[in-house]
C-alpha cells in the first residue's frame, strides 16, 4: 500500500535543546497509528514538524510523494493534513458555530463536512452552538477542536493527546467518536500517553522515547507482550 | 460665565478635533490590536497621505470637487505603501522585543521625513475645501463649516463600519481569530502572513485618509507627522490601545479637554491633555475601555 505520510530520520530542536533524534514513520491510507510515549519524548514535536508549526532541523516529510518538510502551516493544512493540538485552543471569544466557520473559511477545502455534519457527530455541540467556546468544559472543547480541523476536510488527522486532561466517561464518548471517524475512512495519527485508550483505536503503534522510537509494531503485538509494555511505558 | 453659544461652538471645535484624529488613531489602534506591534511611524504615514493629497490635487488642476478623489487616492497610495513596509520589513519585528519595534519604527519616522523634504520641499502646502462643503450653518448661535460637520459625522461612520466589519462579517471573525491564536489559525489553513498585511493596509488607509482630510483646515507642513503621532499615542493611552470604541472615546475625551482646556489656561492647552494622560496611565494603564494585557 502506497504510503500517504513519510517521515524519515527527522530531527527537530527548540533553540539549542534537541527534541527529535531521528524520527521515522509512515501512515497508509485508511490507517490509524498512534505515537506512544510519556510526556517530553516526541509526540508534540513530532505533529507539529510535520505541521510545519516548528521547522525540523534536517529529515524528509513526504505527503503524496511531495516533500513538505519546511512548508508554512497554511499550506501543510490545505494540502490535507488536519491537527488537533493537545492543548484545545478553541478560539475563546468567538461561538462554537463561529469557530467551525471560521475554520471552514480558511481552510478553503470543500468536501462532506459542514458544521451540520459536526454537530451529527459530536450531538452535545448541537445545543451550544451560539455559546462562547471559552465558557464549554473540557471534552466539549476538545469535540469543537476536532469539529473545527474537519472543517477543513482532511485526509489525514493529527490528534495530539485528545484524552489528556479529561473525565472517563468522556474519554468513553471521545473513543467512540474517534472511532466512528475512523470507519469514515479517515486516516489518523494519534499521540497519546494513555495505552489503554490508544490500543483500542490503533492499527499500529510507534512507541517513542526520548526523541527516538523504541518499538513499531501492530496494536496486537503490544497487547500481547506485557513485557514489552511495561519495559517501554511504565513510569 | 460664558455664554451657552460660545461654550457650545467650543464643544463642537473639540468634537471636530476629535473625529479628524479619529480617522487615524483607529488605524494605530487596530494595527496594535491585531498585530501586536506599535506603529510609531503611523503619523508619518498620516503626513504621506496629507501631501499625497495635494499632489494629487496638483495633477488633476482646478475643480471644485477633486479634493474627494485626491483624498481617497492618497490614502489608497498610503494603503499600498503601508502593504509594502509590512511585507518587506515590518513582518520581521513580530517576534521581537518592544525595544526593537520602536527603534525600527522611529527609523522608519526619519527616513519617511526625509523623503517628503526631498519630494516636496520645507514650504507649507495648502489644500482648499471642496466647494459642495465650503459653506456653513449657524447652530446655536455659531457659524460651523459644512466640513466640519461632514468630519463629525464621518468619525461614527468609521467606527460604525470598522465594527460592523470585524463583529459582522466573516472577514472579521477571522481578524479575530487571527488576534486570539494567531497559530492555529495558520494550522487550520489561514495565511496569516497576508491577513496581518491587509490589517496593515486598512490600519494605513486609515492614517492616510486622516492626513488628507486634515488638509483643507491645518496647512501641510514636514513636522506634522510627529505632531499627529504624540495626539493619536495620547487618544488610544486613555482610551484602550487596540480597543476600538476605546479609541472613539478616547478621541471624543481629547477634543473636549482640549477644547475647554484652552479656556481654563490659555497658554497650557496641551498640559491639561497630557496631565490626564499621565493619571490613566498610573490609575489604568490599559486605558478607558482597553484591555489588560496578558503576555
Amino acid at each position: 500500500m502506497a504510503n500517504l505520510l513519510e517521515v524519515r530520520d527527522l530531527h527537530t530542536a527548540y533553540g539549542l535543546s534537541k527534541v527529535l533524534f531521528g524520527i521515522s514513520l509512515e501512515i497508509a491510507a485508511g490507517e490509524c497509528v498512534c505515537l506512544l510515549g510519556r510526556n517530553g519524548v516526541g509526540k508534540s514535536t513530532t505533529m507539529r514538524s510535520i505541521m510545519g508549526l516548528t521547522r525540523p532541523t534536517s529529515g524528509v516529510i513526504r505527503w503524496k510523494g511531495a516533500s513538505i518538510a519546511g512548508w508554512a502551516p497554511h499550506r501543510v493544512a490545505r494540502a490535507g493534513i488536519g491537527f488537533v493540538p493537545e492543548d484545545r485552543r478553541v478560539f475563546a471569544d468567538l461561538t462554537v458555530w463561529e469557530n467551525l466557520d471560521v475554520a471552514r473559511l480558511v481552510a478553503g477545502r470543500r468536501g462532506d463536512w459542514t458544521p451540520e455534519a459536526v454537530f451529527e457527530l459530536f450531538p452535545p455541540l448541537q445545543p451550544i452552538a451560539g455559546r462562547r467556546a471559552g465558557f464549554l468544559s473540557g471534552g466539549e472543547q476538545q469535540m469543537l477542536t476536532i469539529g473545527r480541523t474537519l472543517m477543513g476536510n482532511p485526509e489525514l488527522l493529527l490528534l495530539d493527546e485528545p484524552s489528556e486532561g479529561l473525565a472517563p466517561l468522556v474519554v468513553e464518548h471521545l473513543l467512540q467518536q474517534v472511532t466512528a471517524l475512523k470507519q469514515r475512512g479517515l486516516t489518523i495519527l494519534l499521540a497519546e500517553q494513555g495505552v489503554d485508550f490508544s490500543l483500542r483505536l490503533a492499527d499500529r503503534v510507534y512507541v517513542l522515547e526520548k526523541g527516538t522510537v523504541r518499538f513499531s509494531g501492530t496494536s496486537a503485538e503490544l497487547r500481547r507482550d506485557e513485557a514489552l509494555r511495561n519495559r517501554l511505558l511504565a513510569l | 460665565m460664558p455664554e451657552p453659544s460660545f461654550l457650545f461652538g467650543q464643544f463642537l471645535s473639540g468634537l471636530t478635533a476629535s473625529m479628524f484624529l479619529f480617522v487615524t488613531a483607529v488605524g494605530l489602534s487596530l494595527i496594535f490590536g491585531v498585530l501586536r506591534v506599535l506603529n510609531f511611524a503611523h503619523g508619518s504615514l498620516y503626513m504621506l497621505g496629507a501631501y499625497l493629497a495635494w499632489q494629487i490635487m496638483a495633477w488633476l488642476g482646478p475643480g471644485p470637487e477633486h479634493f474627494w478623489p485626491a483624498a481617497l487616492g492618497a490614502a489608497v497610495v498610503v494603503a499600498i505603501v503601508g502593504a509594502a513596509i509590512e511585507r518587506v520589513m515590518f513582518r520581521h519585528l513580530y517576534d521581537r522585543e518592544e525595544l526593537y519595534q520602536l527603534l525600527f519604527t522611529y527609523a522608519l519616522v526619519l527616513v519617511i521625513a526625509d523623503i517628503v523634504k526631498i519630494l516636496w520641499g520645507t514650504q507649507q502646502l495648502s489644500v482648499s475645501r471642496p466647494v459642495s462643503l465650503s459653506g456653513g450653518t449657524t447652530i446655536f448661535g455659531t457659524l460651523v463649516p459644512h466640513y466640519n460637520i461632514f468630519i463629525i459625522m464621518l468619525g461614527p461612520a468609521i467606527a460604525f463600519g470598522l465594527w460592523l466589519l470585524l463583529h459582522r462579517s466573516r472577514a472579521g471573525r477571522v481578524i479575530r481569530a487571527a488576534v486570539l491564536d494567531r497559530e492555529m489559525l495558520g494550522a487550520l489553513g489561514a495565511n496569516v502572513g497576508w491577513l496581518y498585511t491587509g490589517m496593515f493596509a486598512v490600519g494605513a488607509f486609515l492614517a492616510g485618509l486622516g492626513g488628507a482630510l486634515v488638509t483643507p483646515v491645518k496647512t501641510i507642513v514636514p513636522g506634522m507627522d510627529v505632531e499627529v503621532i504624540v495626539e493619536v499615542f495620547i487618544i488610544v493611552v486613555i482610551g484602550g490601545l487596540g480597543s476600538l470604541w476605546g479609541t472613539f472615546l478616547g478621541a471624543i475625551i481629547f477634543g473636549q479637554v482640549l477644547s475647554f482646556g484652552i479656556l481654563l489656561m490659555p497658554r497650557f492647552s496641551i498640559f491639561s491633555v497630557f496631565a490626564l494622560m499621565a493619571i490613566i496611565l498610573i490609575v489604568r494603564p490599559w486605558g478607558l475601555l482597553g484591555k489588560r494585557l496578558t503576555r
